[in-house]
């Protein structure tokens, strides 16, 4: 990785920046809660409660985010390298999402098939015969691995076919 | 040396022979599939040994042991997707040897370093295991928490030049970690109503979101980018010179010794070892400058470490009964079906059984060699694979991987948001592994100090009464300060 | 060249589909059985479901799957039997703490009306477990140092709400003594706190107990008579403390199953149970058999868990 540094992107500072606050944010939420109700029993019992641990690390967690702050505030910002953000990204976490969800309710066979192709097009690669033969024998040699050989059982489609 | 004859003698069958070959190439492979790690390869295991003699089954589930934790560092180096969270130290500096087209070189240190590592635990196991089990019981609660914060200091070496960011990783992997039931009083924690939740975010849907998806979306980013042709990617497993070799001893060995260390104490486990060896090795090498390049002194220290694991880990399980993780107590829970109670007696009234399970430990570190350098032609021909195909089956495996630790699709929902947050953070500069490191030294960390606390009656200083702690407390305080003093120093002279 | 090795591909991809297609439609009858263990591998309730596979794949002519989905004290691997299809496909290995003490502490996604019991398959005794060195060797020995030195015995508890946990209470309050509460994670992380002197009493099953006697004494067995199988371990009631906490555990289904499926089911639990392979191996754990039908367990859930109500509610430990 010896490319040249170039200054970072003017939406990856604001990202970073935006990213910091948000952490700090939930931080404090985290904080907050661990002063909530809790159970008769931990009151009641031996040794610290329940969010005593948690206080402690998200105290912690603020003094390294104060830092956290003074860096990515900072003319320079902290971040190094990265490459521009382009849509493609996007539509492969959305087509994984996707995949997460169809597993659920088509199987994980199914499921997968169309996920090897998907992801391959999404990518710009048109080798259609390629892509569907990788997908097809590549998801039921998964399949067959777990299911039968592992005896890992993956969710199974409505239709009662066996996958 | 009689015992030892008869030992080897009881372990030359063929039977035992398929067992230990079949043992290390299955664990081999789950250790490479994310997700799936020793756990899973082991209860695989589970119904052969209820039906195989003693010594079989014994070789059965220590080559599915020792062959996991390996297979988990060729996924690393291949993928910058550790397949086990063992080798999560390993992708810092194979990953990087690989990308420059060297995948067959790092399989070469990281398979030699295994084995070697490996084989060091074993003789450990071998000569000094009475002794290490009573060492383990000078370790109480209050001992854990000294070590563990010890073990923290690691996130100082594994995100150089980000400190604040790696300490925030390391911060939030102590919150996921600390979601779900409270271990000590049964309060939930941060589980918002959720059921699901209340048993907590399990670390391996984490590793996978974080490394293996979040790794596979960035990558769409660098399509375009120049970096090697696929073509010119190396396959196949090159061993590196004895002059590479000559230099890198003293970290083969002190990581070998560290691994040995902490896989005696029941409760930590090779995780926690590859990484305090991966910053012992940084913070000691003279090659300092290449780490996080493909550094092999990193690779050394963090391989021969959570190999040796494997044979120590053995001591406190066998010797005291007391497992350390749950991949000793599936191989506990097994041994005891096969009528070995574990205690101290079994290093003293059977030692016919603990050579054989010494030999055992021998053939199946040679095999995992032999299955590392045979199987290497075959892993690093994935690189070859174009990437947009690549990506999509890195993908699927992965999320079999997830759901497939606990057959549960929420774990897919956890590794996909562990995903997308890595890839944003992972973007952002932040150093991941702390996050890591945080998940599994979490649960260690907290449960010791409320139990000393609990054992001190809230006396915090009591900690520092015991010999143990108090130096570890003092190590970690110097590993803390010093980088601050050395630069006073320097601004000063 | 090329588009040969793509045909051969797609040729050979097809005929896996239409393999497993075939495989498949073949297995329809006999899909495989998840059994689901709600603790990790290894454990006791899991080395006993794993015992039992074999038997039970032999009586229902069906691959059975073991599944471990631990957490949360068992609840989540119960929970998911709960939420399962009553198709007879998902059965669970319901231990006693998910299924009678668990319910009380916390708002959980099913309760004892959820299922249908079809068999107990293990219930073995615990046993008050001390060090081998430990200064007592009684159960009033323990009880007078205890008296005469208030939270000085420290008590592990493997986890919260177990029956360990409630039986560990219930003699603090039999013998009206004090005790420090030590939270471990479990029988390994208890043994070794016994072992390092960090605690001084724990309550493991009594084959726990039995796989590691080298390195602990007994005190006293928690129940009312004497274990045929370890006739030499004294009971708690012949010191005069009547306290009874067996761990049992046994299959059950998602609520809704047919009668004759239950019962089909019931004849294999029980052909297994008594099979010779799984009998042998309780007998190298040290596990003692037990067996109740259909009828017998759901009456007695019941009544276990009315009394681990009324425990947990003298703890201080009930929920709502």
């Amino acid at each position: 990785m010896e490319k040249t540094s170039r200054p970072p992107f003017r939406s990856t500072i604001i990202a970073d920046r935006v990213v910091a606050l948000c952490i700090v944010a939930v931080t404090a939420v985290f904080l907050m809660l661990t002063f909530g109700e809790v159970s008769a029993f931990a009151r009641n019992s031996a040794g610290r409660g329940p969010y005593f641990f948690p206080r402690l690390v998200l105290i912690f967690l603020l003094i390294a985010e104060s830092f956290l702050l003074a860096k990515v505030f900072s003319p320079r910002g902290t971040v190094q390298n990265s490459p521009r953000p382009t849509w493609r990204v996007a539509s492969l976490v959305l087509a994984t999402a996707a995949y997460c969800a169809l597993i659920q309710l088509a199987g994980f066979l199914i499921a997968s098939i169309l996920f090897g192709i998907a992801v391959p097009l999404l990518l710009g690669r048109r080798t259609w015969v390629t892509i569907v033969t990788v997908a097809l024998v590549y998801s039921i040699a998964v399949w067959l691995l777990f299911e039968r050989v592992f005896l890992i059982i993956l969710p199974a489609s409505p239709f009662d076919i066996g996958f | 040396m009689e015992l030892l004859i008869t030992a080897a003698a009881q372990i030359a069958t063929p039977l035992t022979m398929v067992c230990i070959i079949c043992g290390t190439i299955v664990g081999v492979v789950v250790g490479v599939l994310p997700g799936l790690g020793s756990v899973i390869g082991l209860t695989m295991a589970l119904p052969f040994t209820f039906s195989l003699p003693q010594i079989p089954s014994i070789a059965l589930m220590l080559g599915v042991y020792c062959g996991s934790v390996y297979g988990g560092s060729i996924t690393a180096i291949i993928l910058n997707t550790p397949g086990t969270p063992q080798a999560a130290a390993t992708a810092l500096e194979g990953y990087p040897m690989a990308r420059r087209g060297d995948a067959d070189l790092a399989l070469g240190w990281v398979t030699v370093a295994s084995t070697l590592g490996g084989l060091f635990s074993v003789a450990i196991f071998i000569i000094a295991g009475p002794s290490l089990a009573a060492l383990s019981l000078q370790f109480t609660p209050i001992e854990y928490f000294a070590l563990g914060l010890f073990a923290m200091t690691c996130i100082a070496g594994v995100s150089s030049g980000q400190m604040a960011k790696g300490l925030v990783s390391g911060g939030i992997g102590l919150m996921l970690a600390a979601i779900g039931v409270d271990p000590v009083t049964g309060d939930m924690r941060y589980t918002f109503g959720s059921f699901q939740l209340s048993a907590g975010i399990a670390l391996i849907p984490v590793i996978v979101g974080i490394f293996a998806y979040s790794e596979m979306f960035l990558r769409v980013l660098d399509l375009d980018g120049d970096k090697p042709d696929p073509a010119e990617m190396r396959v196949g497993f090159r061993v590196p010179p004895w002059r590479e070799w000559r230099i890198r001893l003293g970290m083969l060995l002190r990581g070998s010794m560290i691994g040995s260390f902490v896989g005696a104490l029941p409760g930590t486990g090779a995780a926690t070892a590859a990484f305090i060896a991966y910053s012992e090795a940084r913070r000691t090498s003279k090659r300092q400058e290449n780490f996080g390049k493909g550094e092999p002194d990193g690779l050394v220290a963090c391989e021969s470490a959570n190999n040796a694991v494997t044979g120590s880990a053995l001591v406190p399980t066998l010797a005291l009964g007391i497992p350390g993780d749950p991949v000793t107590a599936v191989m506990l829970g097994a041994l005891v079906v096969q009528g070995i109670a574990p205690g101290p007696q079994l290093f003293a009234n059977h030692l016919d059984l603990i050579y054989a399970i010494f030999l055992c430990l021998i053939l199946v570190n040679l095999v995992m060699f032999a299955t590392g350098a045979l199987g290497a032609s075959l892993f690093t021909r994935i690189l070859r694979i174009p990437e947009p195909i690549l990506i999509g089956l890195i993908l699927i495996i992965s999320t079999v991987g997830a759901y497939g630790v606990n057959g549960s699709t929420f774990d897919i929902w956890v590794a996909f948001a562990a995903g997308v947050g890595g890839a944003l953070l992972r973007y952002l500069s932040y150093p991941l592994a702390p996050i890591v490191i945080g998940m599994v030294l979490g649960p260690t960390i907290e449960m010791s100090l409320r139990q000393g606390l609990i054992l001190t009656d809230g006396n915090v200083l009591a900690f520092l009464e015991r010999p143990i702690a108090l130096a570890l407390f003092a190590v970690t305080a110097a590993i803390l300060l010093w980088p601050l003093l050395r630069s006073r120093l320097r601004r000063s002279g | 060249m090329k588009r040969n090795a793509i045909r051969t591909l797609a040729g050979v991809a097809s005929a896996i589909a239409m393999t497993v297609a075939a495989t498949g439609a073949s297995a329809q009858s006999n899909r495989p059985v998840t059994v689901v263990v709600p603790f990790a591998a290894g454990g006791g309730t899991d080395i006993t479901t794993r015992a039992m596979q074999s038997g039970l794949t032999d009586a229902l002519d069906a691959n059975i799957v073991v599944k471990n989905t631990a957490g949360a004290g068992g609840t989540l691997g119960v929970g998911e039997v709960a939420r399962a299809r009553a198709d007879g496909r998902t059965l669970g290995m319901t231990p006693v703490g998910p299924l009678t003490t668990q319910p009380h502490l916390r708002a959980l996604p099913y309760n004892i009306d959820s299922f249908d019991y079809i068999c107990l398959a293990y219930s073995a005794p615990t046993v008050i477990a001390v060090a081998k060195d430990a200064p007592f060797s009684t159960l009033e020995e323990m009880v007078s140092h205890a008296k005469a030195n208030p939270g000085d015995v420290t008590f592990a508890v493997q986890a919260i709400g177990s029956v360990p946990h409630i039986a560990g209470l219930a003699l603090a309050e039999a013998a009206g003594i004090e005790m420090t509460y030590l939270p471990v994670n479990g029988d390994g992380p208890a043994l070794k706190a016994l072992l390092d002197g960090t605690a001084d009493v724990f309550i493991p099953h009594v084959s726990f107990f039995s796989s590691n006697a080298e390195q602990l004494k007994s005190l006293a067995m928690l129940q009312s008579e004497r274990l045929k199988e370890q006739p030499d371990l004294a009971t708690a009631a012949e010191q005069g403390y009547d306290l009874d906490f067996p761990i049992w555990g046994g299959l059950v289904a998602p609520k809704g199953l047919p009668e004759e499926d239950v019962t089909r089911l019931e004849g294999a639990c029980e052909d297994a149970v008594n099979s010779a392979p799984f009998q042998e191996r309780m007998e190298a754990v040290k596990q003692p058999s037990a067996y109740m039908g259909s009828a017998e367990f759901t009456a007695f859930v019941r009544e276990k868990y009315e009394t681990n109500r009324v425990l947990l509610e003298k703890a201080g430990l009930l929920s709502n």
